[in-house]
């Protein structure tokens, strides 16, 4: 541990010490996470036993490892201090310690989070430090990496540990900076209008050539009656060109937009129309100032309908949209996973091919690797790989998209049943690299059911069955066409039997198969290549979870879990499959 | 609420929603990203011609051909000792040398460098069909970037200097090892063959090697190796040409290959000679000297030599952290002060390239008494932008 953990260390004890002395319980309070994290893996598959000297020009491999052991343990310590109800000053420690690290040499402590937030004048709430950000899904928000709603317990815990470890709290985005809103009721006319303004630094200035990166924006949201709802957005991003003394990119975006909500409700029936619209601009200007490297402006529009049967929470929607391909929005486009690997090595089995090859990651990696999360706001679309997603990879803002979407769902996970589907027909609003000028056709299906059998059987322990699916087919006629299928499977099952212990079990598959070309883009966002998928791609991804769980309370257990992952790349003619045993116990206060 | 509020502020909405959309206007384009083309499926090509044998010291190799459509082609040079690749991607109905692909200066794409000596298969491929058209070259002499580039300066010769002679304390003039490592009798830092150490070098066949636990006694130093343009204590010149005046052009680059274990970090150290400034009139202050050094320099020191005590030093340390080759370009104006007074840390504190008179290298154990191996090749410092195989 170096000097300045120790006196963090130092400077947090006194400071504990002296609250705890001074305050009184309801001023100061604490709440955190401990976790510990256990795992023991094995690599096997053709891909190391067979001579690939043919076919990527390296010797057989002999070095890359077979088997790895890793873990560690976190206690997060949040400190939260509140002397009035306007101010409550916040901080999480962490101290964190990889397994076989002694003290100096594998034990960390830093500050995970610093915040300041409270209320002026029962008024305007505000928070200073590290926040948690949306808006719409076309203005700022997380999109979720791949379709996993009705995913096993077993694969839900582990996702739930990487979306803890990078901040991904539902559709949020971490930022840093300083946020407040506020509200006004009126008496005629207008129920409510709440006003939200936020501002935060998105990258520090090297000082060179690097100038800080602010993005800002603002909400005004008006409650008409209970029967409408609008509201206007604007978020900016905007480098500081003076921030750095020789700005080599300097980049603008704002995005403006609408939404709204109109809803009648009847007795047991309710109807609505939802709908968003706006614009963005965008600037990126080069170094030299030779040109505009600007996309320009662009827009979108999304407008639906829905019914609802309330006593059954049935409903079924139905929407169409337009997003420009110039359209963009970094907040919402921003994509929070690597598909090719994070600039990080992945914990597991990095490399292949005698340590020469980064290893790309699998369903596996995507769903238990801390490291692969994108946890910043960026300007040019990140690179992604279709089989996860072809149709929206950039989220509900994913450019150059037009079409339908038509949802069913029903039910409720506090009830027998809960299902969804949801069927989207969209299309390329220009085509891609092609002069042809023809266009993908998307056809997406996403859907699933929990059944609680439980319930069912009338028995007193619980009894949980869960399955999904995501199927995408994208098409394109002319000289380029493209005929791509995947689809994701899951099955889950978690049976109580004994109080609180847990049998687990949870499969998912991928397969995808077909050509496609996909695009990849420079700095300034513009497509310069794309990467071709070749008819004869197919590649497979099993993965099976079973295992125990004991539930000491509703935030606290401990899991116990065999793994398995066999995966299959048919292109290159190579496979391997990675055995793990993964041990979490997890205590939430 | 009245239904005739509600249909007032709706059509008020639907009013200005058409108003801002029938404003919003996008580029027209015809179509997005550079062109590709698939091949049909009666698609042939023929008549390849490659330079062969190629010596790239003296000229360029020329690849042509013919297609029998306009196709998306891809010309890929592979390298069949060092693995090394080149690869160019055009679209059109024939290759000619003045066609994309058609005219190679021996570059490469990826980490490895072509060979001297070796045979290189030169292959056309055409998006989505089985149809190839190939040839195995020799290459009498490989590209060397350095040559002939006035804005890449080796060290030390770069690779000639290690892929022929051993590195090893007063056996090489412009470019020494000093070591703290315990692993004795092997030097810890000594041109190595790639293979011996199950890798593939960068260029050539051997690398500079740096391993072993530090001799010191704070466990930290293991060892490094240093360049100046002239034998130390001699009236040499300095490193960097009169030229190389901004220090934001200025880039060291290097290629490091670590082996995961997080043990060893990369110090790279650039001495100017703060004393030989254009006037000559430069002296850290009487008192600092003193006091951090207890001599004060002038007397018998040489103004092309870096003295420790009156200089600037510029500092980048490199955590090898990772598996595998990586190329490192750091920028001389992102160098930080050395924080050591007595260590470079007294000088006039502006980064002068053209002062610079000597560049370290040297590796350090984290944490303590660890044992560190780090492998080395191809330094090479460039001027106006990074180090770029490729091109």
């Amino acid at each position: 541990m170096n000097k300045i953990n120790k006196t963090l260390l130092v400077i947090l004890t006194v400071v504990f010490t002296g609250t705890m002395f001074s305050a009184n319980a309801q001023v100061v309070y604490f709440n955190g996470l401990g976790r510990a994290i256990v795992t023991a893996e094995s690599l096997k598959g053709n891909i190391l036993e067979r001579d690939t000297a043919t076919l990527t020009g390296h010797a057989k491999d002999t070095t890359s490892k077979r088997k790895s052991t890793d873990g560690y343990t976190v206690f997060d310590l949040g400190v939260n201090a509140q002397p009035s109800e306007a101010l409550r000053a916040s901080a999480v420690l962490r101290v964190r310690n990889a397994f076989g690290g002694f003290y100096g040499d594998g034990a960390t402590m830093v500050f995970r989070q610093i915040r300041l937030d409270g209320i002026i004048a029962k008024k305007v709430k505000y928070e200073i430090g590290d926040i948690d950000l949306e808006m719409t899904p076309y203005t700022l928000f997380n999109s979720n990496e791949m379709y996993h709603d009705y995913e096993a317990d077993a694969f839900a815990m582990r996702r739930s540990v990487v979306a803890y470890e990078n901040f991904n709290f539902g559709n949020k985005w971490r930022l840093q900076g300083a946020n407040a809103q506020s509200s006004f009721k009126f008496t005629k006319g207008i129920e409510k209008i709440g006003i939200r303004a936020f501002a935060t630094r998105t990258r520090k200035s090297n000082y060179l050539s690097s100038p800080d990166r602010l993005l800002f924006g603002a909400r005004l949201d008006i409650l008409q009656s209970k029967y409408l709802q609008v509201g206007a957005n604007i978020i900016q991003m905007k480098d500081l060109a003076q921030t750095a003394i020789d700005t080599i990119l300097n980049y603008n975006n704002t995005v403006t937009t609408f939404d709204g909500k109109f809803t009648l409700g009847m007795d047991k029936i309710e109807f609505g129309v939802t709908g968003e619209f706006g614009f963005s601009r965008n600037s990126i200007m080069g170094k030299w100032k030779v040109d505009s490297l600007s996309a320009g402006k662009d827009f979108f529009y999304d407008a639906g309908l829905f019914v609802r049967y309330k006593p059954l929470n049935i409903k079924l929607s139905g929407s169409y949209r337009e997003v420009g391909y110039f359209f963009t929005s970094p907040g919402a486009q921003t994509r929070r996973i690597y598909d090719y690997g994070g600039p990080n090595p992945n914990t597991l089995f990095p490399t292949l091919l005698n340590n020469s090859t980064a290893r790309t990651p699998i369903m596996l990696d995507r769903m238990s690797d801390e490291t692969y999360r994108n946890t910043s706001i960026q300007t040019s679309l990140l690179n992604f790989l279709p089989q996860y997603n072809n149709i929206t990879p950039y989220g509900q803002a994913t450019p150059n998209r037009k079409g339908m979407t038509f949802g069913l769902s029903g039910g409720d996970v506090d009830r027998l049943l809960k299902a969804e589907v949801n069927v989207e027909m969209v299309g390329e609003i220009i085509s891609e690299g092609t002069s042809d000028n023809k266009l993908r056709k998307f056809m997406g299906i996403r859907g699933g059911a929990q059944l609680n059998l439980h319930k069912l059987l009338r028995f007193e322990k619980s009894i949980v069955v869960s399955a999904g699916i995501r199927n995408e087919k994208t098409t394109r006629d002319g000289v380029n066409d493209i005929n791509f299928n995947s689809s994701i499977i899951d099955a889950g099952l978690t049976v109580e039997i004994v109080k609180q212990l847990d049998l687990i079990g949870g499969y998912k598959y991928l397969t995808a198969k077909g050509n496609e070309f996909v695009a990849t883009r420079d700095v300034y966002n513009r497509i310069v290549a794309f990467n071709a998928y070749t008819d004869d791609f197919k590649e497979t991804q099993g993965l099976l979870a079973y295992g125990i769980r004991y539930r000491f309370s509703k935030n606290t257990y401990f899991t116990a879990q065999g793994i398995s992952s066999d995966n299959t790349f048919t292109r290159s003619n190579l496979n391997y499959g990675i055995k793990q045993l993964f041990l979490n116990y997890t205590m939430i206060f | 609420m009245k239904i005739r509020t509600i249909v007032v502020t709706l059509a008020t909405i639907l009013l200005i929603s058409g108003v801002v959309l029938y404003s919003c206007t996008r580029k027209k384009v015809e179509y997005l990203g550079p062109e590709y083309l698939s091949a049909p499926t009666d698609f042939s090509a023929s008549n390849l011609t490659v330079t062969d044998p190629v010596d790239f010291s003296t000229g360029v190799c020329t690849i042509t051909a013919s297609f029998s459509h306009r196709v998306t082609y891809t010309v890929t040079m592979k390298g069949l000792s060092s693995g090394a690749v080149k690869s160019y991607t055009g679209v059109g109905s024939v290759l000619t040398a003045s066609g994309i692909g058609g005219m190679w200066n021996g570059s490469n794409d990826g980490l490895y460098f072509f060979r001297t000596g070796e045979q290189v298969s030169v292959t056309i491929s055409f998006l989505r069909s089985e149809v190839l058209l190939s040839k195995v070259i020799t290459i009498t002499t490989g590209r060397d970037p350095i040559m002939g580039n006035p804005n890449l300066i080796a060290l030390g010769g770069a690779n000639s200097g290690y892929e022929n002679l051993a590195v090893r304390p007063g056996s090489f003039p412009t470019q020494f090892a000093f070591s703290e490592s315990k692993l004795d009798p092997v030097p810890f830092a000594d041109a190595v063959l790639a293979s011996a150490n199950g890798v593939n070098a960068i260029d050539g066949i051997k690398v500079l090697r740096f391993s072993g636990k530090s001799a010191q006694g704070d466990g930290f130093f293991v060892g490094g190796i240093q360049h100046r343009k002239g034998n130390p204590g001699t009236n040499a010149s300095f490193v960097l040409p009169s030229t190389w005046t901004d220090a934001s052009q200025v880039y060291f680059n290097v290629y490091i290959y670590g082996n995961g274990n997080s043990k060893a970090t990369v110090n790279l150290e650039f001495h100017e000679s703060d004393y030989s400034n254009p006037n000559n009139d430069y002296f850290a202050p009487v008192d600092t000297i003193k006091k951090e050094c207890g001599v004060i320099p002038g007397t018998g020191f040489n103004k092309f030599d870096h003295d420790p005590c009156s200089d600037d030093g510029w500092v980048a340390a490199i955590p090898v952290n990772f598996t595998g080759w990586r190329l490192y370009s750091i920028k001389y104006s992102d160098m930080a002060r050395s924080v050591s007074l007595p260590n470079g840390g007294s000088g006039d504190g502006v980064k002068e390239p053209t002062r610079v008179a000597r560049i370290q290298m040297g590796v350090v154990a984290s944490p303590a008494f660890a044992e560190a191996n780090v492998l080395i090749d191809y330094p090479v410092i460039s001027y106006g932008a990074p180090f770029d195989p490729s091109k």
